[in-house]
């Protein structure tokens, strides 16, 4: 409904400006919003709490903006003369479902179009203006808050009864519309037939219509959650259910009826019948609320006189005794929001105008306060990300059915009310999302760019519901494959992460070129003298597609219990070329596209940025280059860990080359890679890198059948 | 072509190309260079003489290569030589006038940016960072925060079930992480909570069905509403600028009492009045309150002894408003020419 100045002044034994009322029902919170201004009138909205279905009326707001003015309430007149003996009894079938319903016949009605006068009224309260009788009603909800229904005497057969729907049952409604109806829905019956959808909205068949002579006026309470539950059902709310779920007092509704009944009669004339009614007809024992002055400063801060509290809840008309220090006080029927001490402490501080409190800061305990731990890793993962050159896209991780059936193994989680069908699961992974993502940009002009996000996938287990954290990256025509690995090195080198394996396995989104991502169970760091550091120099290799570098082997020897060391180790993620296929699917087809997913669950646990010093070598380092020709299918990890087994005081192992020459036939590659001395403990002599040398061929050849092509080197 | 025919041509060719050198005096390094691309270039006359040779017999063949081969030698030789006279030709000079090669950055998502904004001043107030599950029951999202089961106060979490029956659904903001974390932690303490949260709202320029919230909750003896704002009041002038005026107004919320909003003056209009902020000359940005009792007794807190704040703000609402991006779609749309622009 909309409200206006003149009406609501209607209410009030006293003079306010419109300027004054907008203001007040500011300072209320009630944000007034100015809809229609002419020379003597403003119509406006109001933004209602959900708990005050009193304010959705006019003397409610009349009531509402008292105690900032010296007037008084100003109730409408609503004695009338019966005239008529005819009654229509009314049955309750569950006392619950009803609280109290009653009408009343006014027989002889002139039925005919609104004069000028109501019709004026209804319109500026944005209502449209119908049959005389119907704007009445109408204005009387507006004005009171008690939704009324007015139905066609003569087509209702015997009795009332209110009961719930019966399944299977339906009703044209007046907006004629045909509702299904059931057991959820309560519904409004004579003998014969249901009539109206209780709370909501009336039926067709026993609808006003300007030739209707009698009528019998509807003034009823039901059950908040009952009418919320029947509008839902039935897919219709309006402004009668919004009042009724909102709660209606005894008073409003015996209210109600009176005043709709005066009113028709003194516009419509008729001869009004005894009330028939049945439910509770009287007010329960309204709450009694006891505080005293010391909470309400307490909660706001200020110290608020005892004088302002006492005569604003007088002016609220709350009944109000002082006991020793505190006060007990029971509000008046309507106001069914205020159930204890803080529903009156609110009221208070609301009135006392929430910017007449001062700012402060709150003198506390420096205290340890929680914090969970995950934050700070993933902030620190977020800036690393960053700083190796992706840029991070945030998606909403709602997602169709499509995108989650790339990962059979997962049963996703499904949304039983989604939106639509392409936000109707919750993410499986990040991956489908990018690409959707990645053909945006590609669409708009985008050619080579790198991409990260953190942020949750989900699954359904057995019987709970899982979340986790993860991060994926995907690189867009920015260099091969092994620029997206070394990135991921190097992310795992600044957390600290020991023993990180990559193995060759098929994977969801390449099935010929996934790397499947461990961490090692178990965290041995290798004393190979200097051999421990090398993990975090060497450089990767490339070229070298499939390649598994088990870094932290370097102590046993590599071949060793291989099967074993596998079993605890957790899988935390893969690395892939996009393949074909997926690429076709999104239409991405012409770019050059890697990506990975990591769960970081484990790595947030075993991530670790403690930095110690470390006195940099003063003696000076040796190269040594070598080629060989291996066979095909060797992997770096397996020559970097027979070099470490040596435990030769080996700063680092570099890659520099890799090739298969056309003229290569017996299936082996050429590798060429430099390896790096130095001793903590004293200058290298030649007579010792040379030593160094021949043991690392011979191991080489021995266990890698790798054939020398050639080295060399500088000292 | 014949071989002597082609002897002949490749005779022609040295020749004129010897006595063209000749004539390239010193300083001419230009004509030298002209001299080199148009004789022994790639497709100089030189190589040129090679296309002739296919139709020859292979001893032919051979004979008339070696010749070719051998001029070629004799020119490059003639060639080393004059630079010797002409001096070598000037190091091209480089025009720093050019635009810079920039280095592709990585950069933020803009919530993160504002995110990060907001945690920083929150924590240098001494508030922890804690986090929820983005799955929550109906008792950690509604019934704990005193949300009636069916009651209209519901309606603006319009909420995603993932099992109505069982009450699993998608969390319609980050006041549950409230719950839990007063669930497992005595008072007082200080928080901030960040996350993803969920409504069933159609998408449009200022609606989305996933959003962020932050979510604030502090609790300790003697909090009251002077403090809550003090706190906030010092947090947006702390994000938008001290020139900012924030103006609380009372509300509604079932989980505080008394229940604010809080609005801050216009920073697109300065207070002027513009389309963002309906000509009021204020923006609301977030919603705050007394902790309500209800939800201390439901996490078994004394509400004799303590008291508390909590307040909760849309993270896209607070980016639209600080960065001025025009529409809610942006933040998910992950285009980067609107991400780069944070960077």
């Amino acid at each position: 409904m909309k409200y206006s100045y003149k009406l609501i002044s209607e209410y009030i034994d006293g003079v306010i400006s419109p300027e004054k009322l907008i203001r007040y029902l500011e300072i209320l919170g009630l944000n007034p919003l100015v809809v229609e201004k002419d020379k003597d009138d403003i119509v406006f909205d109001l933004e209602t709490p959900a708990n005050r279905g009193d304010l959705l009326s006019l003397i409610g707001v009349a009531r509402e903006i008292l105690p900032f003015t010296s007037a008084s309430i100003k109730l409408p007149p609503l004695v009338f003369k019966e005239t008529s003996n005819r009654i229509v009894p009314v049955k309750i079938e569950d006392k619950d479902d009803c609280i109290y319903y009653s009408c009343r016949v006014i027989e002889k009605v002139s039925v005919k179009e609104t004069d000028i006068y109501i019709k004026e009224k209804i319109e500026k309260l944005g209502y449209r203006s119908n049959l005389n009788v119907i704007d009445i009603s109408n204005y009387v909800m507006a004005e009171i808050g008690q939704p009324l229904h007015i139905f066609d005497l003569d087509k209702i057969d015997g009795f009332i009864e209110v009961r719930r729907g019966r399944k299977g049952e339906s009703l044209v409604t007046i907006d004629g519309k045909k509702r299904e109806i059931d057991e959820n829905v309560l519904v409004i019956a004579d003998s014969k037939k249901t009539i109206a959808i209780a709370g909501i909205m009336g039926g067709q068949n026993s609808e006003v219509t300007a030739d209707t002579k009698n009528i019998l006026i509807e003034s009823a309470i039901f059950n908040p959650v009952v009418v919320r539950r029947g509008s839902k059902k039935i897919g219709l709310a309006t402004e009668a259910s919004a009042r009724f779920e909102r709660g209606i007092s005894t008073d409003i509704c015996k209210m109600g009826m009176s005043r709709t009944a005066f009113l028709i009669q003194e516009i419509s004339r008729g001869d009004i019948g005894p009330l028939s009614e049945s439910g509770r007809n009287k007010e329960t024992l309204l709450p009694v609320v006891r505080f005293d002055m010391a909470k309400v400063n307490k909660f706001s801060g200020v110290e608020i006189e005892e004088e302002f509290v006492l005569d604003l809840l007088k002016r609220l008309n709350f009944k109000v005794k002082k006991e020793k220090k505190s006060f007990v006080v029971s509000p008046p029927s309507y106001r069914n929001d205020i159930k204890e001490d803080v529903d009156i402490i609110e009221e208070i501080v609301r009135y006392r105008h929430y910017e007449t409190i001062p700012p402060s800061m709150p003198f506390t305990s420096i205290n340890p306060t929680p914090c969970s731990p995950e934050v700070e890793t993933l902030e620190k993962i977020r800036d690393i990300c960053v700083q190796l050159g992706f840029t991070e896209v945030v998606h909403m991780g709602l997602t169709s059915g499509e995108n989650v059936n790339f990962n059979r193994e997962i049963i996703p989680v499904e949304i039983e009310n989604p939106i639509s069908s392409n936000l109707k699961f919750l993410r499986t992974s990040l991956i489908p999302e990018m690409l959707e993502t990645i053909r945006f940009n590609i669409y708009h002009g985008a050619r080579s760019f790198n991409l990260f996000e953190i942020g949750k996938v989900y699954s359904r287990k057995k019987d709970s519901f899982e979340e986790d954290i993860v991060l994926s990256f995907m690189s867009i025509n920015s260099g091969d494959f092994f620029i997206l690995k070394g990135k991921l090195e190097k992310l795992f080198d600044k957390l600290n992460l020991k023993n990180i394996q990559f193995k060759k396995q098929s994977g969801i989104f390449s099935t010929d070129n996934n790397l499947t991502i461990y961490l090692g169970a178990s965290e041995f760091q290798s004393d190979a003298g200097l051999g421990a550091e090398r993990g975090k120099q060497s450089g990767c290799p490339r070229g070298v597609t499939g390649s598994d570098s088990d870094r932290q082997r370097g102590v046993s020897p590599y071949g060793s219990n291989r099967e074993s060391d596998y079993l605890d180790d957790i899988f935390i993620g893969n690395i892939f070329i996009l393949s074909d296929e997926i690429k076709d699917k999104f239409d991405i087809r012409k770019f050059e596209i890697c990506g990975s997913e990591i769960v970081l669950e484990k790595i947030i646990e075993k991530a670790s940025f403690v930095k110690f010093f470390k006195e940099p070598s003063k003696y000076p380092s040796s190269r040594r280059d070598f080629s060989f020709f291996f066979p095909e299918n060797i992997e770096w990890g397996e020559i970097e860990n027979t070099i470490l087994s040596l435990n030769l005081p080996v700063e680092k192992i570099e890659c520099f080359d890799f090739y298969k020459a056309d003229n290569m036939t017996d299936n082996t590659i050429s590798i060429s890679f430099s390896v790096f001395f130095r001793s903590d403990t004293g200058t290298l002599e030649n007579e010792d890198v040379v030593n160094f040398s021949e043991k690392i061929i011979e191991i080489i050849s021995l266990k890698l059948k790798g054939k020398l092509r050639g080295a060399g080197g500088e000292t | 072509m014949e071989l002597e025919e082609i002897k002949k041509r490749i005779k022609d060719v040295s020749e004129k190309a010897e006595k063209e050198l000749l004539e390239i005096v010193e300083g001419e390094s230009d004509k030298l260079e002209i001299w080199k691309v148009k004789y022994l270039g790639r497709k100089g006359e030189i190589n040129n003489l090679f296309a002739l040779l296919p139709h020859l017999s292979s001893g032919e063949k051979k004979e008339a290569g070696m010749l070719i081969n051998e001029m070629k030698e004799k020119l490059n030789t003639a060639y080393e030589e004059r630079i010797s006279i002409t001096g070598k030709q000037e190091k091209h000079k480089i025009n720093l006038s050019f635009p810079g090669k920039r280095p592709e950055t990585g950069s933020f998502h803009p919530i993160t940016i504002i995110s990060r904004e907001i945690s920083t001043i929150f924590t240098k107030m001494g508030f922890g960072i804690v986090t929820g599950p983005d799955i929550e029951t109906d008792y950690y999202n509604f019934e704990a925060l005193n949300i009636p089961a069916e009651h209209p106060s519901k309606d603006v979490w319009d909420t995603f079930y993932l099992s109505e029956k069982e009450k699993i659904l998608l969390r319609t903001h980050t006041s549950p992480v409230q719950i839990r974390i007063m669930e497992k932690t005595a008072p007082p303490f200080r928080v901030i909570a960040i996350g993803k949260c969920f409504r069933r709202d159609d998408i449009d320029a200022t609606h989305s069905p996933v959003f962020h919230q932050i979510e604030g909750l502090m609790v300790d003896r003697g909090i009251n509403f002077s403090h809550l704002k003090g706190i906030l009041t010092h947090f947006i002038m702390e994000l938008f600028g001290n020139n900012i005026k924030v103006k609380f107004t009372p509300s509604f919320f079932p989980f505080t009492e008394p229940s604010a909003e809080v609005s801050m003056s216009c920073n697109i209009c300065k207070g002027n009045g513009c389309p963002t902020c309906h000509n009021t000359g204020y923006i609301e940005i977030l919603g705050c309150g007394m902790v309500h009792p209800q939800v201390f007794r439901n996490v078994g807190y004394d509400t004799d002894e303590f008291t508390g704040f909590a307040f909760g703000m849309g993270i896209e609402r607070l980016a639209i408003i600080k960065l001025g991006i025009t529409d809610i779609r942006y933040f998910f749309q992950n285009d980067l020419r609107v991400i780069k622009q944070f960077s």
